[in-house]
Protein backbone atom coordinates (compact mmCIF):
# COMPACT_ATOMS: atom_id res chain seq x y z
CA UNK A 1 0.00 0.00 0.00
CA UNK A 2 1.39 3.07 -1.11
CA UNK A 3 2.14 6.29 1.69
CA UNK A 4 -0.83 8.82 1.69
CA UNK A 5 1.43 11.19 0.04
CA UNK A 6 2.36 9.35 -2.87
CA UNK A 7 -1.46 8.61 -3.18
CA UNK A 8 -1.91 12.31 -3.34
CA UNK A 9 0.88 12.76 -6.18
CA UNK A 10 -0.74 9.94 -7.88
CA UNK A 11 -4.58 11.05 -8.11
CA UNK A 12 -3.53 14.35 -8.47
CA UNK A 13 -0.95 13.56 -11.48
CA UNK A 14 -3.85 11.46 -12.67
CA UNK A 15 -6.59 14.03 -12.14
CA UNK A 16 -8.14 15.71 -15.92
CA UNK A 17 -10.88 17.79 -15.83
CA UNK A 18 -14.09 16.14 -14.26
CA UNK A 19 -17.49 15.83 -15.96
CA UNK A 20 -19.73 17.60 -13.20
CA UNK A 21 -23.02 15.33 -12.93
CA UNK A 22 -26.22 17.58 -13.53
CA UNK A 23 -28.24 19.16 -10.52
CA UNK A 24 -30.88 16.41 -8.92
CA UNK A 25 -33.54 17.69 -10.46
CA UNK A 26 -32.28 17.88 -13.78
CA UNK A 27 -31.12 14.60 -13.24
CA UNK A 28 -34.52 13.44 -11.87
CA UNK A 29 -36.16 14.55 -15.05
CA UNK A 30 -34.32 13.14 -17.60
CA UNK A 31 -35.30 10.11 -15.11
CA UNK A 32 -38.66 10.50 -15.49
CA UNK A 33 -38.67 11.51 -18.98
CA UNK A 34 -37.32 7.94 -19.89
CA UNK A 35 -39.86 6.52 -17.66
CA UNK A 36 -42.45 8.02 -19.52
CA UNK A 37 -40.51 6.33 -22.68
CA UNK A 38 -41.47 3.44 -21.18
CA UNK A 39 -45.20 3.90 -20.66
CA UNK A 40 -45.02 4.71 -24.22
CA UNK A 41 -43.42 1.72 -25.22
CA UNK A 42 -45.92 -0.68 -23.07
CA UNK A 43 -48.49 1.80 -24.41
CA UNK A 44 -47.69 0.65 -27.88
CA UNK A 45 -47.68 -2.74 -27.16
CA UNK A 46 -51.00 -2.99 -25.03
CA UNK A 47 -52.98 0.36 -25.87
CA UNK A 48 -54.42 2.78 -23.80
CA UNK A 49 -56.99 1.64 -21.72
CA UNK A 50 -60.29 2.33 -23.58
CA UNK A 51 -62.52 4.31 -20.87
CA UNK A 52 -59.36 6.60 -19.88
CA UNK A 53 -61.60 9.92 -21.46
CA UNK A 54 -63.79 8.73 -18.93
CA UNK A 55 -61.82 8.24 -16.02
CA UNK A 56 -59.35 11.55 -16.54
CA UNK A 57 -62.29 12.96 -15.22
CA UNK A 58 -62.91 11.39 -12.09
CA UNK A 59 -61.00 13.46 -9.59
CA UNK A 60 -60.39 10.51 -7.10
CA UNK A 61 -58.68 8.43 -10.02
CA UNK A 62 -56.67 11.81 -10.93
CA UNK A 63 -55.68 12.36 -7.27
CA UNK A 64 -54.18 8.43 -7.21
CA UNK A 65 -52.46 8.69 -10.06
CA UNK A 66 -50.95 12.12 -9.03
CA UNK A 67 -50.29 10.43 -5.76
CA UNK A 68 -48.43 7.53 -7.41
CA UNK A 69 -46.77 9.54 -9.94
CA UNK A 70 -45.82 12.08 -7.18
CA UNK A 71 -44.39 9.74 -4.65
CA UNK A 72 -42.75 7.65 -7.62
CA UNK A 73 -40.31 11.41 -8.49
CA UNK A 74 -40.05 12.16 -4.87
CA UNK A 75 -38.73 8.80 -4.16
CA UNK A 76 -36.22 9.01 -7.43
CA UNK A 77 -34.78 12.76 -6.09
CA UNK A 78 -34.31 11.03 -2.70
CA UNK A 79 -32.65 8.34 -4.47
CA UNK A 80 -30.89 10.86 -6.66
CA UNK A 81 -30.35 12.98 -3.37
CA UNK A 82 -28.41 10.15 -1.63
CA UNK A 83 -26.18 9.90 -4.59
CA UNK A 84 -24.59 13.06 -3.84
CA UNK A 85 -22.74 13.24 -0.83
CA UNK A 86 -23.88 16.68 1.79
CA UNK A 87 -27.36 17.02 0.38
CA UNK A 88 -29.78 18.87 2.73
CA UNK A 89 -31.91 16.12 5.31
CA UNK A 90 -35.36 16.87 4.07
CA UNK A 91 -34.50 16.08 0.26
CA UNK A 92 -33.82 12.74 1.25
CA UNK A 93 -36.87 12.20 3.49
CA UNK A 94 -39.57 14.60 1.47
CA UNK A 95 -40.77 10.95 -0.40
CA UNK A 96 -42.12 9.64 3.05
CA UNK A 97 -45.18 12.45 3.33
CA UNK A 98 -46.67 11.53 -0.22
CA UNK A 99 -46.37 7.61 -0.18
CA UNK A 100 -47.66 8.23 3.73
CA UNK A 101 -50.74 9.87 2.04
CA UNK A 102 -50.93 7.58 -1.09
CA UNK A 103 -51.21 4.68 1.04
CA UNK A 104 -53.74 6.79 3.45
CA UNK A 105 -55.58 7.08 0.70
CA UNK A 106 -55.60 3.99 -0.86
CA UNK A 107 -56.65 2.38 2.48
CA UNK A 108 -59.12 4.47 2.86
CA UNK A 109 -60.88 3.89 -0.08
CA UNK A 110 -60.10 0.36 0.44
CA UNK A 111 -61.82 0.10 3.76
CA UNK A 112 -65.70 0.25 3.35
CA UNK A 113 -65.25 -2.52 0.66
CA UNK A 114 -62.93 -4.72 2.75
CA UNK A 115 -65.91 -6.97 4.00
CA UNK A 116 -67.19 -7.92 0.47
CA UNK A 117 -64.38 -7.66 -2.02
CA UNK A 118 -62.12 -10.82 -1.38
CA UNK A 119 -58.58 -10.09 -1.78
CA UNK A 120 -57.60 -10.40 -5.30
CA UNK A 121 -55.13 -13.78 -6.53
CA UNK A 122 -51.58 -12.66 -7.26
CA UNK A 123 -52.21 -13.53 -10.78
CA UNK A 124 -54.51 -9.90 -11.03
CA UNK A 125 -52.46 -8.12 -8.92
CA UNK A 126 -50.31 -6.75 -11.50
CA UNK A 127 -49.99 -6.55 -15.21
CA UNK A 128 -46.92 -9.22 -15.70
CA UNK A 129 -45.93 -7.47 -18.73
CA UNK A 130 -46.29 -3.73 -17.96
CA UNK A 131 -45.64 -3.68 -14.36
CA UNK A 132 -42.16 -5.56 -14.91
CA UNK A 133 -41.35 -3.55 -17.75
CA UNK A 134 -41.85 0.08 -16.75
CA UNK A 135 -40.72 -1.13 -12.91
CA UNK A 136 -37.89 -2.92 -13.92
CA UNK A 137 -36.45 -0.84 -16.78
CA UNK A 138 -37.42 2.71 -14.67
CA UNK A 139 -35.07 1.44 -11.89
CA UNK A 140 -32.74 0.01 -13.98
CA UNK A 141 -32.47 3.87 -15.53
CA UNK A 142 -32.12 5.80 -12.58
CA UNK A 143 -29.14 3.04 -11.59
CA UNK A 144 -27.30 3.80 -14.60
CA UNK A 145 -27.56 7.51 -13.49
CA UNK A 146 -26.92 6.49 -9.63
CA UNK A 147 -23.69 4.72 -10.56
CA UNK A 148 -22.07 7.75 -12.08
CA UNK A 149 -22.35 9.48 -8.31
CA UNK A 150 -21.29 8.63 -5.15
CA UNK A 151 -22.69 5.46 -3.25
CA UNK A 152 -22.63 6.62 0.65
CA UNK A 153 -26.04 5.64 1.19
CA UNK A 154 -26.10 2.46 -0.64
CA UNK A 155 -28.67 0.74 1.03
CA UNK A 156 -31.21 3.23 0.98
CA UNK A 157 -30.34 4.62 -2.52
CA UNK A 158 -31.55 0.71 -3.56
CA UNK A 159 -34.43 1.04 -1.50
CA UNK A 160 -35.53 4.17 -2.73
CA UNK A 161 -34.81 3.38 -6.56
CA UNK A 162 -37.23 0.09 -6.26
CA UNK A 163 -39.89 2.34 -4.69
CA UNK A 164 -39.59 4.52 -7.15
CA UNK A 165 -39.67 2.29 -10.19
CA UNK A 166 -42.48 0.39 -8.62
CA UNK A 167 -44.31 3.77 -8.28
CA UNK A 168 -43.64 4.79 -11.31
CA UNK A 169 -45.23 1.28 -12.77
CA UNK A 170 -48.50 1.69 -11.16
CA UNK A 171 -48.81 4.91 -12.52
CA UNK A 172 -48.37 3.27 -16.15
CA UNK A 173 -50.31 0.67 -15.64
CA UNK A 174 -53.54 2.56 -15.08
CA UNK A 175 -53.09 4.42 -18.01
CA UNK A 176 -52.64 0.82 -19.69
CA UNK A 177 -55.66 -1.48 -17.97
CA UNK A 178 -59.26 -0.68 -16.45
CA UNK A 179 -59.43 -3.65 -14.63
CA UNK A 180 -56.58 -2.65 -11.61
CA UNK A 181 -58.82 0.36 -10.25
CA UNK A 182 -60.06 -1.81 -6.96
CA UNK A 183 -58.91 -0.01 -3.70
CA UNK A 184 -58.07 -3.30 -2.31
CA UNK A 185 -56.00 -3.74 -4.99
CA UNK A 186 -54.14 -0.26 -4.76
CA UNK A 187 -53.41 -0.57 -1.37
CA UNK A 188 -51.65 -4.51 -1.89
CA UNK A 189 -49.49 -2.76 -3.86
CA UNK A 190 -48.45 -0.09 -2.23
CA UNK A 191 -47.27 -2.37 0.40
CA UNK A 192 -45.80 -4.43 -1.70
CA UNK A 193 -43.61 -2.11 -3.39
CA UNK A 194 -42.57 -0.75 0.12
CA UNK A 195 -42.17 -4.36 1.07
CA UNK A 196 -39.81 -4.90 -1.92
CA UNK A 197 -37.81 -1.98 -1.49
CA UNK A 198 -36.72 -2.79 2.32
CA UNK A 199 -36.53 -6.70 1.17
CA UNK A 200 -34.06 -5.86 -1.31
CA UNK A 201 -32.28 -2.64 -0.14
CA UNK A 202 -29.11 -4.74 0.96
CA UNK A 203 -28.73 -5.31 -2.38
CA UNK A 204 -27.43 -1.78 -2.66
CA UNK A 205 -24.18 -3.05 -1.49
CA UNK A 206 -23.44 -4.82 -4.40
CA UNK A 207 -24.82 -2.32 -7.07
CA UNK A 208 -23.47 0.75 -5.40
CA UNK A 209 -19.99 0.34 -4.93
CA UNK A 210 -16.90 2.83 -4.44
CA UNK A 211 -14.48 1.72 -7.46
CA UNK A 212 -11.73 4.78 -8.42
CA UNK A 213 -8.30 3.03 -8.47
CA UNK A 214 -6.76 1.04 -6.81
CA UNK A 215 -4.46 2.53 -4.05
CA UNK B 1 -17.52 17.48 9.39
CA UNK B 2 -16.99 21.26 10.36
CA UNK B 3 -14.95 23.16 8.49
CA UNK B 4 -13.65 26.70 9.67
CA UNK B 5 -15.47 29.23 7.01
CA UNK B 6 -12.36 30.65 5.35
CA UNK B 7 -11.06 26.83 4.75
CA UNK B 8 -14.38 26.46 3.83
CA UNK B 9 -14.13 28.70 0.99
CA UNK B 10 -10.57 28.32 -0.32
CA UNK B 11 -11.68 24.47 -0.02
CA UNK B 12 -14.08 25.03 -2.39
CA UNK B 13 -12.10 27.42 -4.26
CA UNK B 14 -9.27 24.61 -4.83
CA UNK B 15 -12.25 21.85 -5.32
CA UNK B 16 -13.77 23.29 -8.27
CA UNK B 17 -10.48 24.21 -9.83
CA UNK B 18 -9.89 20.46 -9.44
CA UNK B 19 -12.73 19.42 -11.10
CA UNK B 20 -11.90 22.21 -14.11
CA UNK B 21 -8.44 19.73 -14.28
CA UNK B 22 -5.85 21.77 -12.16
CA UNK B 23 -3.58 19.11 -10.84
CA UNK B 24 -2.41 21.41 -8.51
CA UNK B 25 -5.18 22.74 -6.99
CA UNK B 26 -6.41 19.11 -6.43
CA UNK B 27 -3.21 18.45 -4.75
CA UNK B 28 -3.65 21.07 -2.81
CA UNK B 29 -7.08 20.07 -1.72
CA UNK B 30 -6.23 16.65 -1.34
CA UNK B 31 -3.09 17.60 1.18
CA UNK B 32 -5.72 20.15 2.69
CA UNK B 33 -8.00 17.67 3.89
CA UNK B 34 -6.01 14.96 5.28
CA UNK B 35 -6.04 16.08 8.74
CA UNK B 36 -9.91 16.80 8.65
CA UNK B 37 -10.34 13.13 7.62
CA UNK B 38 -7.94 11.97 9.95
CA UNK B 39 -9.85 13.92 12.32
CA UNK B 40 -12.90 11.99 11.51
CA UNK B 41 -11.10 8.68 12.25
CA UNK B 42 -9.61 9.82 14.98
CA UNK B 43 -10.59 7.93 18.24
CA UNK B 44 -12.62 5.44 16.76
CA UNK B 45 -9.98 3.14 14.87
CA UNK B 46 -7.34 2.44 17.06
CA UNK B 47 -4.65 1.19 15.30
CA UNK B 48 -2.82 3.57 13.24
CA UNK B 49 -2.79 1.18 9.75
CA UNK B 50 -6.75 1.42 10.24
CA UNK B 51 -6.56 4.86 10.56
CA UNK B 52 -4.05 5.21 7.49
CA UNK B 53 -5.96 3.18 5.66
CA UNK B 54 -9.47 4.69 5.97
CA UNK B 55 -7.65 8.21 4.92
CA UNK B 56 -6.15 6.68 2.23
CA UNK B 57 -10.00 4.95 1.64
CA UNK B 58 -11.43 8.36 2.13
CA UNK B 59 -9.03 10.05 -0.59
CA UNK B 60 -9.87 7.35 -3.25
CA UNK B 61 -13.49 7.88 -2.76
CA UNK B 62 -13.11 12.03 -3.04
CA UNK B 63 -11.57 11.12 -6.45
CA UNK B 64 -14.22 8.55 -7.50
CA UNK B 65 -17.08 11.20 -5.99
CA UNK B 66 -14.55 14.76 -7.29
CA UNK B 67 -17.71 14.83 -10.53
CA UNK B 68 -20.72 14.89 -7.59
CA UNK B 69 -19.54 18.38 -5.87
CA UNK B 70 -21.68 20.96 -7.01
CA UNK B 71 -19.60 24.56 -7.41
CA UNK B 72 -20.74 27.20 -4.71
CA UNK B 73 -22.05 24.42 -1.98
CA UNK B 74 -20.29 23.91 1.01
CA UNK B 75 -17.14 21.24 0.88
CA UNK B 76 -17.77 20.43 4.32
CA UNK B 77 -21.00 18.13 4.58
CA UNK B 78 -19.82 17.08 0.78
CA UNK B 79 -16.33 15.76 2.06
CA UNK B 80 -18.40 14.99 5.69
CA UNK B 81 -20.89 12.40 4.32
CA UNK B 82 -17.74 10.68 2.13
CA UNK B 83 -15.93 10.29 5.36
CA UNK B 84 -18.39 8.96 7.27
CA UNK B 85 -19.71 6.57 5.21
CA UNK B 86 -15.53 5.25 4.42
CA UNK B 87 -15.61 4.83 8.20
CA UNK B 88 -18.59 3.05 8.78
CA UNK B 89 -16.79 0.57 6.22
CA UNK B 90 -13.85 0.48 7.88
CA UNK B 91 -15.55 -0.19 11.65
CA UNK B 92 -17.73 -3.43 10.16
CA UNK B 93 -13.65 -4.73 8.44
CA UNK B 94 -12.09 -3.82 11.84
CA UNK B 95 -14.55 -5.86 13.75
CA UNK B 96 -15.02 -8.31 11.39
CA UNK B 97 -11.31 -8.77 11.32
CA UNK B 98 -11.25 -8.72 15.44
CA UNK B 99 -13.50 -11.09 15.32
CA UNK B 100 -11.00 -13.75 13.46
CA UNK B 101 -8.20 -12.94 15.07
CA UNK B 102 -6.61 -12.34 17.88
CA UNK B 103 -3.65 -10.89 18.76
CA UNK B 104 -0.19 -12.71 18.28
CA UNK B 105 2.30 -12.38 20.77
CA UNK B 106 5.92 -13.73 20.21
CA UNK B 107 6.70 -14.12 23.69
CA UNK B 108 4.39 -17.37 23.56
CA UNK B 109 5.91 -19.51 21.04
CA UNK B 110 8.98 -18.85 22.76
CA UNK B 111 7.90 -20.79 25.84
CA UNK B 112 6.15 -23.63 23.60
CA UNK B 113 8.56 -25.94 21.83
CA UNK B 114 8.21 -25.72 18.41
CA UNK B 115 8.12 -29.03 16.07
CA UNK B 116 11.09 -29.16 13.31
CA UNK B 117 9.78 -26.92 10.54
CA UNK B 118 9.94 -28.27 7.14
CA UNK B 119 12.88 -26.00 5.44
CA UNK B 120 10.72 -23.39 3.61
CA UNK B 121 11.39 -22.63 0.07
CA UNK B 122 14.20 -20.05 -0.84
CA UNK B 123 12.90 -16.91 -1.50
CA UNK B 124 15.00 -14.19 -2.75
CA UNK B 125 13.63 -11.19 -0.86
CA UNK B 126 16.37 -8.63 -1.98
CA UNK B 127 14.83 -7.84 -5.27
CA UNK B 128 10.85 -7.95 -3.77
CA UNK B 129 12.42 -5.44 -0.84
CA UNK B 130 13.55 -2.91 -3.63
CA UNK B 131 10.43 -2.66 -4.95
CA UNK B 132 8.95 -1.02 -1.90
CA UNK B 133 8.47 1.98 -1.03
CA UNK B 134 11.81 3.40 0.43
CA UNK B 135 10.36 4.38 3.60
CA UNK B 136 8.70 0.92 4.49
CA UNK B 137 11.95 -0.76 2.78
CA UNK B 138 14.04 1.38 5.31
CA UNK B 139 11.63 0.24 8.25
CA UNK B 140 11.94 -3.62 7.38
CA UNK B 141 15.31 -3.57 6.85
CA UNK B 142 16.10 -1.38 9.88
CA UNK B 143 13.71 -3.49 12.34
CA UNK B 144 13.86 -7.11 10.54
CA UNK B 145 16.65 -7.31 8.89
CA UNK B 146 19.18 -5.90 11.36
CA UNK B 147 17.25 -6.25 14.30
CA UNK B 148 17.41 -2.44 16.00
CA UNK B 149 14.78 -2.77 18.43
CA UNK B 150 11.55 0.31 17.54
CA UNK B 151 13.65 2.84 19.86
CA UNK B 152 16.81 2.33 18.30
CA UNK B 153 14.97 2.24 14.73
CA UNK B 154 13.30 5.56 15.64
CA UNK B 155 16.36 7.54 16.96
CA UNK B 156 18.48 6.36 13.49
CA UNK B 157 16.16 7.26 11.09
CA UNK B 158 13.96 9.93 12.88
CA UNK B 159 10.78 8.43 12.20
CA UNK B 160 8.58 8.09 15.18
CA UNK B 161 8.13 4.32 16.49
CA UNK B 162 4.34 4.60 15.39
CA UNK B 163 4.78 5.59 11.91
CA UNK B 164 7.62 2.95 11.92
CA UNK B 165 5.74 -0.15 12.84
CA UNK B 166 2.80 1.12 10.27
CA UNK B 167 5.36 1.18 7.70
CA UNK B 168 6.67 -2.69 8.50
CA UNK B 169 3.00 -3.71 8.92
CA UNK B 170 2.77 -1.91 5.33
CA UNK B 171 6.05 -3.32 4.00
CA UNK B 172 4.91 -6.70 4.91
CA UNK B 173 1.57 -6.90 3.98
CA UNK B 174 3.35 -5.28 0.68
CA UNK B 175 6.10 -8.15 0.26
CA UNK B 176 3.23 -10.61 0.65
CA UNK B 177 1.46 -9.33 -2.26
CA UNK B 178 4.55 -9.41 -4.56
CA UNK B 179 5.18 -12.67 -3.00
CA UNK B 180 1.71 -13.83 -4.59
CA UNK B 181 2.50 -12.43 -7.79
CA UNK B 182 5.63 -13.66 -8.31
CA UNK B 183 4.44 -17.35 -7.51
CA UNK B 184 1.03 -16.53 -9.75
CA UNK B 185 3.70 -15.68 -12.69
CA UNK B 186 5.50 -19.30 -12.02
Amino acid sequence: MADTSHLIERLSSEASAARRLPPPVLRLLLWGAASLGLMALATSWHGIRPDLGLVISNPVWLAKQALALGTALLAGFAAISFSVPGRRGWERLIWLPAAAFWLLVAWESARPTLETQAIPDMVHLFCPYCFPVISIGSALFLAADMRRAAPVAPVRMMALLLIAGGGMAMFGERLIHDDLDAPLLIAIQILAVLSVGAVLAPLGRVLFRWHGVQK
Amino acid sequence: MSVRGTDEAELGLLLTAAQDGNRASYAAFLRAVVPLIRAVGRGKLARPADLEDFVQDTLLAVHQALPTFQPGRPVGPWLGAIARNRLSDALRRTYRRRAVETDFDDGIADTVAQPEAEPAPQVALGPLLSRLPERQRTAIEMLKVQGLSLKEASDASGVSIGALKVAVHRGIVGLRQLLRKEDDHG
